[in-house]
């Protein structure tokens, strides 16, 4: 019988980017018959996985407890030197200069080349990067039912049929003054009762977006004054970040029509990205907001 | 010189000096319309204005309840009559157990005198206390550390008495939630055991919101927190054989409590009904 191999998956960034790393370690463990272990407990995430995802396909793990029993086998023979050297679990810090995740003693970059295959019984890749492939890594799952109540409760709240706009505007910023000014005379957003879901981080976009819309703008984030990304800010618990995160990513898919403008950075921010693909895979969304 | 206040301006002066205390009035679209599950269970305005006035650290070294508190003594101080004879049927010998709000330790002594082995307290003011329990470790957090907290599933009993209705709706300065409820309750089960049992003593009756006092959990709210705890059976507990024989049996039901009430043939019993979530 052939050992077991692993690799371990600490995806760091917003949703989004999480969700592409995801999706990559998925492909490479299939194509490598890897057990795969996703922990975002020490990442941006902050909380076990398995509280708000289980897995629908074999060889996954996401269950931090589960994980922290088998890695102590695992250290010695990880791909990072100065972690198999050191035989325990390690800490990162992102490397603006190497533009990727180091160990914080000795500077090694915490990921492998997938385009080849290795020996290591422990592969361990610790990253952010985005993409358009996080819907593909949200695939591999369903919500757990306390997310589906918390979410269709919300759903519940919204009318029928609803606007979904998001705006991001905290460490990326949008120039939502004018984009406001533009879709508020747009003939949809004139539309008798429409309502409007406003997606945003910013707690000033949505104190502002009703001095230009006639539609109710409805909004179910707590939401506090930040100037850093909800998923590295300190002044909101994990928890109620990461459900409400989720809880936006679904609303936004289950509108009737989506909004979501480039930021001044020129792009559009990972997660409208994430609601858009989302939203042409209806089957998927209907998949995982039941239970199994 | 004495300064008078009117009423009115009391408690407008109460909303300006308490931290996310707000008029039901005051309220956005998007909280007004999740209270209600999108207007499909009633709000009505029933406002307290100060129930923080104990201030924002609680000091219990000064109450006079211990391990060795009579069931008398203790029950004194729970407001609920009803609360020791229900208590009295359960067995804590041993366990670890999580209390989720808590303004009097009554309950903290009330399990120190069944031997439990560990109690947490979580509430939203910092706790002052050094109880003598001799056999029972006692620790708190407040709200904020327990949400900031990685969950270490440790405990095998859950209570909370008169405390989850009244999450995310500002009364006692906590930030406005209408999931406040059932978001405490699914980050507090993360902290429990596979086999954990759960307690919550709660107003029952018609779903409704009595803003700013409390919630009133019937058919749908119950359901949903069932749901969170993924605990699929709810039962009442019923009081020790004697105790409260004011409150015919029947009383201690769900199904008699979240019925719509028919005043004429139907007594209404006010009292917080202790559940019990069946995993």
């Amino acid at each position: 019988m052939t050992e077991r191999r692993y690799l371990l998956c600490r995806p760091e960034g917003g949703l989004n980017d999480q969700l592409v790393q995801i999706a990559k370690c998925i492909s490479y463990s299939r194509k490598h018959q890897r057990v795969l272990l996703i922990d975002t407990t020490p990442t941006g995430f902050g909380e076990n996985h398995s509280f708000y995802f289980t897995p629908k396909i074999n060889d996954l793990i996401n269950d931090t407890r589960k994980i922290n029993q088998l890695l102590p086998q695992l250290w010695a023979d990880s791909q990072v030197a100065s972690i198999a050297l050191q035989g325990t679990d390690y800490s990162a810090d992102w490397d603006e200069r190497q533009k990727t995740f180091v160990t914080s003693d000795k500077r090694e970059p915490i990921t492998f080349n997938f385009s080849l295959p290795h020996e290591n019984k422990l592969l361990i890749h610790h990253a952010c990067g985005g993409g358009v492939e996080g819907v593909d890594g949200l695939s591999a799952f369903r919500l757990n039912p306390p997310l589906i109540d918390l979410i269709s409760l919300r759903r519940r709240a919204l009318p029928e049929v609803y606007f979904g706009l998001h705006i991001r505007n905290t460490d990326y910023k949008t120039d939502f003054r004018p984009i406001f000014e533009r879709l508020s005379s747009h003939e949809l957003f004139t539309l008798d009762r429409m309502a409007i879901y406003l997606a945003t981080d910013s707690a000033e976009v949505l104190k502002v977006s009703g001095k230009y819309f006639s539609s109710p703008i409805f909004n179910f984030c707590h939401l506090v004054e930040v100037e850093r990304s909800l998923h590295t800010t300190r002044r909101l618990p994990k928890p109620v970040v990461n459900l409400d995160c989720l809880a936006d990513l679904f609303l936004l898919t289950m509108a009737k029509e989506f909004f979501a403008p480039k930021m001044i950075q020129g792009s559009y921010s990972g997660f409208s990205v994430l609601v858009h693909y989302l939203r042409q895979r209806p089957d998927q969304v209907r998949a995982m907001m039941t239970e199994s | 010189m004495s300064l008078w206040l009117s009423k009115s301006a009391f408690y407008r002066y109460s909303l300006k000096l308490i931290k996310n205390m707000r008029e039901l009035s005051t309220l956005s679209n998007s909280d007004l319309t999740r209270f209600t599950d999108g207007f499909r269970i009633p709000i009505y305005r029933i406002m307290h204005y100060n129930s923080t006035r104990s201030g924002l650290q609680l000091d219990w070294n000064t109450i006079g309840l211990s391990s060795r508190s009579s069931d008398d003594l203790i029950s004194q101080f729970t407001h609920y009559e009803e609360a020791i004879p229900c208590l009295s049927n359960l067995d804590f010998s041993g366990a670890s157990v999580l209390v989720l709000g808590s303004s009097v330790p009554w309950l903290e002594c009330f399990l120190a005198t069944r031997d439990a082995r560990e109690i947490l307290t979580v509430e939203y003011r910092a706790i002052r206390w050094h109880p003598d329990f001799p056999r029972t470790e006692w620790s708190s957090l407040t709200f904020d550390e327990f949400m900031n907290s990685a969950p270490y599933p440790r405990f095998d009993r859950l209570i909370s008495y008169s405390s989850v209705e009244h999450s995310g709706l500002g009364r006692y300065g906590d930030a406005i939630d209408p999931e406040g409820d059932l978001i405490s309750l699914l980050t507090a089960s993360r902290w429990l055991t596979p086999d954990a049992r759960v307690y919550l003593a709660l107003p029952v009756g018609p779903d409704a919101v009595l803003f700013n006092r409390h919630r009133v959990y019937g058919n749908k709210r119950l359901k949903l927190i069932a749901r969170v705890l993924q605990t699929p059976n709810v039962r009442v507990v019923p009081p020790v054989p004697g105790a409260l024989a004011d409150v015919p049996a029947e009383c201690w039901s769900i199904d008699y409590a979240v019925r719509q009430p028919a005043p004429a043939d139907r007594p209404v019993y006010d009292r917080q009904l202790l559940l019990e979530f069946i995993r």
